[in-house]
């Protein structure tokens, strides 16, 4: 059974990326805003969540830090995936509790290394 | 300045009676002394003539003892050694006679000479008979005393004669005397009473000598303390003032203190700083003063110090005032050379005395000072805004570079990304996923484009240099084909668009890349912020006069406070900021477009949710007011 990762984002260019990278090897579920990864993580339980910053209504520090405020959820992987590359961004949403930060644009085999890496640490 | 001068005149006054007084006394004293030469010159002048008189009369018994001896004598020659002798002293006698007539005798000396004259006449011619008679002794002895007789005449006229001369002289004497006294007690007066006047003058000086030192040394005391507090360092400007006025009340024993700041055209006056050692003003006596004391110091333009106000024209009448106040120091405050307000010192007692003019100058200089300080005040607002503005600006710099990364980055990343898999994949991709991934290329290329233009747009507004084609365009048709654009885009998202549009009646001039630039970037904003499955209604109407436009969407809205400010550049509502990036700068160069139309664009909130968007364009547009291209 694959893995299951979550890709929260609200750019559909950028899901049709993600999808393209990682369909083949993960099972994947889309949310397209914070509040509806929200609603979809304590059902699903992914595995790793591909989470977007910039997103309206509930940006991704925010969807983080309630994920990582949820007992039944703080263990799920979370990395950070933003155009934003200045350093106090990345250190934001480290300090929100994500697991990782990359910044787009990001290499393919980059998000697939660091993807199966956090999810070999977590099964083994 | 008056009292100096009434000390001044009472100084002048009081040296000019002790000079008067000297003058006087020196004149007395002169006089007397060139009186007193006289007299005693003419006393000296009697007693020489006093002299010759009595050698007269010693002549006159030296002659008397020689007919004595003459008529004694028996022998001839002894008798004509007497003849001779009387010779000799008839010859005295009248060489002292001519010379006390000629030198020495006045009217009435030489009236009694003539007494005199004949008496000793007689006694001469009696001498001459007695010379002839010698042999008769009975003619001799009848003749000795006539002689007798006549020589007592003659001594006794040559007497009154003397007494005469002693009688001018101790006349002279006993006048020079009264004179002497006179003027003596007359210059002791005058010396005790310049004397007095001296010491007085002195006294007077010395008082006021000391009154002035002291003044000065507490007017020394007073600056310094003032120096104190306006150097102190490290306070807070508006703090020092404080302390300033709290300070100058005490020095002024005053109660309240007022600084009162007048709008530039000089009508409506606020209270800028208000001190009160016991109680703050009513409001009444605050507008009272405000009105009546600060604008009668603005017409007088100097210091007004009234002690009390009950002899004031412009208080005496005003009861209700003079319960809160009865003294007043006050004098307009310059900064920057223009007439800024006014400066009162108020007190409820009247002042003790008269205001000094060392106090009204201490009330310049803190005039003065205050000027500058509230100067100062106005230059460290201004830094502290222009520091704001630079620092707003500055994080709004960088926002939007963070933003214009992310912007950038985004299309960039789609085309990497996409380029990236067409190159892994290009042997086992299909050539419909292929044709994604170039579409997604292009499409990502052009929004990457897109964004590159808007920064250059931003460039030219910043310039001035956006240039517009005028031309009359159909309105209705430019928007249609913007929704045309975006219909996919509002498919995607689940937007269906509501458009009603008039008729285009009028025709209207106006750039259609630009316009249909601003009509983009609204419904652009309308589909990324609505909420799915939601309507974007889109609205055109033409008066005659005005084409209005509007967008209706049903998405996060503007926080009220942000609806000005979201046209502003490099300006987000907090809502679309954090949560959908964009650069801040499509709503300006909305805005700029159309106010290069002399059109109006706003936004007010949907009561519904969501914003409404709304520009208008004049039907008329005067084509000199913009820079043409044709």
């Amino acid at each position: 059974m694959n893995d299951k990762i979550l890709i929260v984002e609200d750019n559909q260019v950028n899901l049709d990326i993600f999808t393209e990278i990682l369909e083949d090897d993960f099972d994947l579920k889309i949310a397209l805003d914070g509040q509806q990864a929200l609603d979809i993580i304590e059902n699903y339980m992914p595995d790793l969540v591909l989470l977007d910053v910039m997103m309206p209504a509930m940006n991704g520090y925010e969807v983080c830090e309630r994920i990582r405020g949820n007992s039944k959820l703080k263990d799920i992987t979370v990395i950070m995936v933003s155009a934003r590359a200045m350093e106090s961004e990345r250190k934001k949403g480290l300090e929100s509790g994500a697991d990782e930060y990359i910044t787009k644009p990001f290499d393919e085999e980059v998000l697939m290394t660091m993807v199966k890496s956090y999810l070999n640490q977590k099964t083994g | 300045m008056r009292k100096q001068q009434r000390s001044t005149n009472l100084l002048l006054l009081g040296f000019g009676l002790i000079g008067t007084f000297f003058i006087i006394f020196a004149s007395g004293w002169i006089y007397t002394l060139y009186d007193s030469q006289n007299r005693l010159q003419h006393i000296l002048y009697k007693k020489e003539e006093k002299m010759l008189v009595n050698e007269l009369k010693h002549i006159l018994h030296k002659r008397n003892m020689a007919v004595l001896r003459m008529i004694i004598r028996k022998d001839e020659f002894d008798r004509d050694d007497e003849r001779i002798h009387m010779r000799s002293l008839g010859a005295e006698f009248i060489r002292i006679r001519e010379k006390l007539i000629s030198e020495y005798f006045n009217e009435s000396e030489k009236k009694q000479w003539k007494n005199v004259g004949q008496s000793a006449g007689k006694g001469a011619n009696i001498y001459y008979k007695l010379s002839d008679l010698l042999a008769d002794d009975k003619a001799v002895a009848l003749l000795f005393d006539d002689l007798v007789k006549a020589q007592g005449d003659s001594a006794y006229e040559l007497n009154k004669l003397t007494m005469m001369v002693d009688e001018e002289v101790t006349k002279d004497l006993a006048e020079a005397k009264e004179i002497n006294i006179f003027f003596s007690y007359l210059s002791g007066i005058l010396l005790v009473l310049s004397i007095i006047s001296g010491f007085i003058i002195i006294y007077y000086v010395v008082i006021k000598l000391r009154h002035s030192e002291k003044a000065l040394v507490e007017y020394g005391q007073k600056i310094r303390e003032l120096y104190n507090i306006s150097s102190e360092s490290g306070v807070d400007n508006r703090e020092q003032i404080s302390h300033m006025l709290v300070a100058c009340c005490q020095l002024f024993n005053m109660d309240n203190v007022l600084v009162v700041k007048m709008d530039s055209n000089n009508s409506h006056k606020n209270v800028l700083y208000e001190f009160g050692k016991k109680n703050k003003l009513s409001e009444y006596a605050r507008e009272e003063i405000k009105s009546t004391l600060c604008d009668f110091s603005l017409y007088i333009n100097d210091v007004i110090a009234i002690p009390y106000f009950s002899k004031s024209e412009l208080f005496q009448d005003n009861c209700k005032l003079r319960k809160s106040v009865n003294s007043s120091i006050s004098i307009p405050l310059r900064v920057n050379n223009n007439l800024y307000g006014i400066l009162c010192f108020l007190k409820k007692e009247t002042h003790t005395g008269k205001f000094s003019s060392e106090d009204c100058d201490l009330v310049k200089l803190v005039s003065s000072w205050m000027g500058y300080s509230i100067e100062r005040e106005i230059y460290n607002k201004k830094q502290k805004l222009l520091k704001e503005k630079a620092e707003s600006a500055n994080v709004a710099k960088s926002e939007f570079l963070g933003n214009m990364s992310h912007e950038l980055r985004t299309p960039m990343h789609a085309i990497l990304s996409y380029s990236g898999f067409g190159v892994k994949r290009f042997s086992t991709a299909t050539d419909d996923k292929k044709l994604g991934y170039f579409t997604r290329i292009h499409k990502s290329a052009e929004t990457l484009l897109s964004l590159l233009n808007n920064i250059l747009d931003l460039s030219k507004l910043e310039a001035n240099k956006m240039e517009y084609n005028l031309k009359e365009n159909n309105i209705n048709e430019i928007i249609l084909e913007v929704i045309d654009e975006f219909s996919a885009m509002a498919h995607d998202n689940q937007i269906a668009f509501e458009c009603n549009l008039e008729e285009p009646i009028y025709q209207l001039r106006f750039d259609a890349e630009r316009i249909k630039q601003v009509i983009r970037n609204l419904v652009s904003n309308a589909i990324k912020f609505s909420k799915k499955e939601t309507v974007v209604v889109i609205q055109g109407e033409n008066d005659g006069v005005l084409f209005v436009f509007s967008i209706i969407d049903q998405g996060i809205g503007i926080p009220e406070s942000e609806l000005i400010d979201v046209f502003e550049k490099f300006k987000q509502s907090s809502k679309t900021k954090t949560e959908a990036g964009g650069t801040g700068l499509g709503l300006a160069i909305c805005r700029q477009i159309i106010q290069a139309h002399q059109g109006k664009i706003w936004v007010e909130n949907n009561p519904a949710g969501g914003v409404k968007i709304n520009f208008t364009i004049p039907v008329e547009v005067e084509s000199n007011e913009y820079k043409q291209v044709s």
